[in-house]
C-alpha cells in the first residue's frame, strides 16, 4: 500500500467520521431544542403555578406565616399583615416570639422545632397573639410542615378569634341568665302551687284554732262553775242547785263533743303544721341556693323534694309513683341542678299527658320515677304515659330554644339545660326512647364517682 | 462504547505502531462502521475486540497485554482531553475514589445512554484501596491498565493486584491497591 493511498483512506474515514459527528450534532441540537421548548413551557407552567399560588396566598382570609426550623419568620401574607398590624419587611428574618408572647415554648408550639408527630399537624389551637402595637388577642391557629429542597418549613396558619370570642362569651353570658331565667320561671310556676299546698293545712289548722277557741270558751264556763262546786265542798256548804248548774253547763257546751273533738283538732293541726313544714323544707332542699361545687347527695331524697314542690304542676292530671332504690349510696352531684333536670322532665311529662288527653277525658295519666345502681352509675329513669315525641323531632329536644309549646308557653330551654347539666357538668349520659300515644321514658345516668 | 475509546485506540495505533498497521487492522476486522468512529458516538465493543484482535494477529503480541497497554495510554489521553476531571485530587485513591460517583455522574451529563461500568470501593486501613469492577464487556484488562496510568499519573509507589473470584457467581473483578511502605 502506498502513502498515497494510505492517506486516501484516512481522508475517506475522517469525511465519514465529520459528517457522523455533524449528524449527530444536529440530532443533539433538535433533541436540546425540543427539551428547550419543554422547559420554557414547564416554566411558564411554574410561573403560572407559583401566581396562583401567590394570589390564593394573599387572597386567603388566614394568615399564613412560615417559618424556617429555627423558629424564623420566612413570609408573611397580607392576612398575617393585617391580623399583626406588621409589615413583611417588619417580621421576616424576626424569631416568631415577636408575634406570640407565649413564645415557643407555649402549647400551641410544643412541637417546634423538633415537631415529629406529624399527625399532630393540622390540628386548630387556641393562643396569644401580639399586635404591633403591642395589644394581645385571642387566635386560632394550626402548624404544618412542608420540605423546601433540602430543609424543612413550618406553615403557621393564624385566624383572629377576637370577635368569635367576645361572641362566645356573650353566649355563654346569655345561657346563664336564659337558665337563670327559666329557674325562676320555674319557681315562680312552682310559687303558686306551693301556695296552694300550703293553703290547705293552714286552712285546716285556722279552723281547728278557732274551733279550739270555741272550746276553751265553752270550757272556761264549766271551770267556773267547777271553781264554785270547789268553794262549796270546802265550806261543806253544797247544793242540789250547784251541782244541777254544772249538769247544765256540760250539756249545753256538749262536753263529751268537746272531749272527743279536741284531740283530734290538736292532731289535725299538728298534722297541718307539718305537712307545711315538710313543704318548705322540699322547698328549700330543691332551691339548695349557693350550691356551685358537687357534694354527696341523697338522689332518692332530691326527687323526693321535687316531687313534693311540684305537687300542684301533676296532681290534677297525673298519678305519680316511684320505684327508688333505698340502697343507692349518695352521688357527687349539683344537687339545685339535678333537682332542676328533675322538674323540667316532670312538668313536660305532665305537658305531655296534657296533650294526649282528650277534651272530655277525666282520667290521669301515670308518671314513675325509679332508681337504681347500675355498676359504677346511678340510673334515674322518668316514665309518663303522655302523648309521645314523635320520631322527626326526637333528636332536636336537647337542642337550646326547641320547643313543640306555644307561645308563651315554654323557651325550650328545659331539656337544653337538662342535657347540659346532666352530660357537661356531671359527665352523665341522659337518653330518651319514646313512643307516640304510649308514652316518653327519660333515663339519666350519673357516675357514682364524680 | 464511547467513540473516543475508539478514535484513541486507532491513534494509538498508529503512534505506535503505523498508519499502515491502523488501515490495515481496519481493513481485516470487517467492521460495520468500516472503522469510521467520532468520540462522541457510541459504537458495539465487539468492533474494539475485532481491532484489537487483528492488532494481535498483525503483531503477534497478547490481546490481554494489547488492551493493557491501551488502557494506560487511554488515560493518559482521557485526563489531557477532559483535564477537569482530575481537579481537586491530589492521589490515584482519591481520584480513583471518585470514579463512581462523580466522572461517571458527569460522564452520564454528557452522555446519557453511556453503558458505564461500576465501581465497588472496599478498604482496610489507609493504605489499602480495594475495587470492585462490573461491567457487561471484558475489559478488565482495560480497567487495569487506566489504573495503572492512574498510579504513573501521580507518581506513587502501589502495587496493583487483581483477580476474578469476587464470590462465587460474581462477575466482578477485584482490583487491589496497596501503598508501599
Amino acid at each position: 500500500m502506498d502513502e498515497l493511498e494510505l492517506l486516501e483512506n484516512r481522508l475517506q474515514r475522517e469525511r465519514l467520521a465529520r459528517k457522523q459527528a455533524e449528524a449527530l450534532l444536529e440530532e443533539k441540537s433538535e433533541t436540546l431544542y425540543l427539551l428547550n421548548q419543554d422547559l420554557v413551557k414547564l416554566a411558564a407552567d411554574l410561573a403560572e403555578r407559583e401566581e396562583a399560588s401567590r394570589s390564593i396566598l394573599e387572597a386567603t382570609g388566614d394568615g399564613i406565616i412560615t417559618l424556617d426550623e429555627s423558629g424564623r419568620i420566612d413570609s408573611f401574607n397580607r392576612a398575617a399583615k393585617g391580623i399583626f398590624g406588621y409589615s413583611q419587611e417588619q417580621v421576616v428574618g424576626q424569631n416568631i416570639d415577636k408575634l406570640f408572647p407565649m413564645g415557643i415554648t407555649g402549647e400551641a408550639f410544643k412541637n417546634i422545632p423538633h415537631m415529629q408527630d406529624m399527625e399532630r399537624s393540622g390540628e386548630l389551637h387556641e393562643a396569644t397573639g401580639r399586635r404591633a402595637d403591642g395589644s394581645e388577642f385571642f387566635m386560632e391557629i394550626s402548624l404544618s410542615q412542608g420540605q423546601l429542597l433540602q430543609r424543612r418549613m413550618i406553615i403557621v396558619s393564624v385566624r383572629d378569634i377576637t370577635q368569635r370570642k367576645k361572641a362566645e362569651e356573650e353566649r355563654k353570658y346569655m345561657e346563664i341568665q336564659l337558665r337563670q331565667a327559666q329557674k325562676l320561671e320555674s319557681i315562680g310556676q312552682l310559687a303558686a302551687g306551693i301556695a296552694h299546698e300550703i293553703n290547705t293545712p293552714i286552712q285546716f289548722v285556722g279552723d281547728n284554732t278557732r274551733f279550739l277557741l270555741d272550746a276553751f270558751a265553752d270550757i272556761e264556763r264549766l271551770l267556773s262553775i267547777y271553781d264554785q262546786v270547789l268553794e262549796a265542798v270546802r265550806a261543806n256548804e253544797i247544793t242540789e242547785g250547784l251541782v244541777t248548774s254544772v249538769n247544765s253547763i256540760a250539756n249545753e257546751i256538749d262536753l263529751d263533743y268537746l272531749r272527743s273533738e279536741i284531740p283530734q283538732a290538736i292532731s289535725q293541726t299538728l298534722d297541718g303544721t307539718d305537712r307545711v313544714a315538710r313543704i318548705v323544707r322540699a322547698m328549700k332542699e330543691f332551691s339548695h341556693p349557693g350550691d356551685e361545687a358537687k357534694s354527696l347527695i341523697d338522689i332518692n331524697k332530691a326527687i323526693q323534694s321535687t316531687i313534693t314542690v311540684s305537687r300542684n304542676e301533676w296532681k290534677y292530671d297525673a298519678e305519680l309513683e316511684t320505684d327508688l332504690d333505698l340502697t343507692l349510696p349518695t352521688v357527687p352531684c349539683l344537687a339545685s341542678e339535678f333537682n332542676q333536670v328533675i322538674l323540667n322532665i316532670i312538668v313536660n311529662a305532665v305537658h305531655a299527658i296534657r296533650d294526649g288527653k282528650s277534651d272530655d277525658s277525666t282520667a290521669k295519666g301515670a308518671i314513675l320515677i325509679t332508681t337504681k345502681q347500675e355498676g359504677d352509675w346511678a340510673k334515674i329513669s322518668i316514665r309518663d304515659s303522655g302523648s309521645g315525641i314523635p320520631e322527626a323531632i326526637r333528636s332536636k329536644i336537647f337542642d337550646p330554644f326547641f320547643t313543640t309549646k306555644g307561645v308563651g308557653k315554654g323557651t325550650g330551654q328545659g331539656l337544653a339545660i337538662a342535657y347540659s347539666a346532666i352530660v357537661d357538668k356531671h359527665a352523665g349520659t341522659i337518653d330518651v326512647q319514646s313512643e307516640v300515644g304510649v308514652g316518653t321514658t327519660f333515663t339519666i345516668k350519673l357516675p357514682m364517682q364524680g | 462504547m464511547k467513540g473516543v475509546v475508539f478514535t484513541e485506540f486507532l491513534e494509538y495505533v498508529e503512534e505506535c505502531y503505523s498508519p499502515e498497521m491502523a488501515d490495515k487492522i481496519i481493513a481485516t476486522s470487517s467492521l460495520c462502521s468500516y472503522g469510521v468512529y467520532t468520540s462522541v458516538g457510541t459504537y458495539p465493543h465487539q468492533e474494539l475486540v475485532k481491532l484489537i484482535s487483528a492488532l494481535s494477529t498483525e503483531t503477534g503480541r497478547q490481546v490481554p497485554d494489547l488492551i493493557h497497554a491501551f488502557g494506560k495510554h487511554l488515560f493518559g489521553r482521557l485526563i489531557r482531553i477532559y483535564p477537569m476531571f482530575l481537579t481537586g485530587f491530589s492521589s490515584s485513591f482519591e481520584l480513583l475514589r471518585s470514579v463512581q460517583d462523580q466522572i461517571h455522574v458527569k460522564v452520564r451529563m454528557l452522555y446519557p445512554d453511556a453503558e458505564l461500568p461500576t465501581f465497588e470501593y472496599q478498604s482496610n486501613h489507609p493504605d489499602q484501596l480495594i475495587i470492585i469492577y462490573r461491567s457487561k464487556r471484558p475489559f478488565k484488562d482495560l480497567a487495569a491498565g487506566m489504573i495503572e496510568g492512574c498510579i504513573e499519573h501521580f507518581g506513587e509507589a502501589i502495587t496493583l493486584t487483581w483477580d476474578s473470584s469476587v464470590q462465587p457467581g460474581d462477575a466482578g473483578v477485584r482490583f487491589v491497591l496497596e501503598r508501599k511502605a
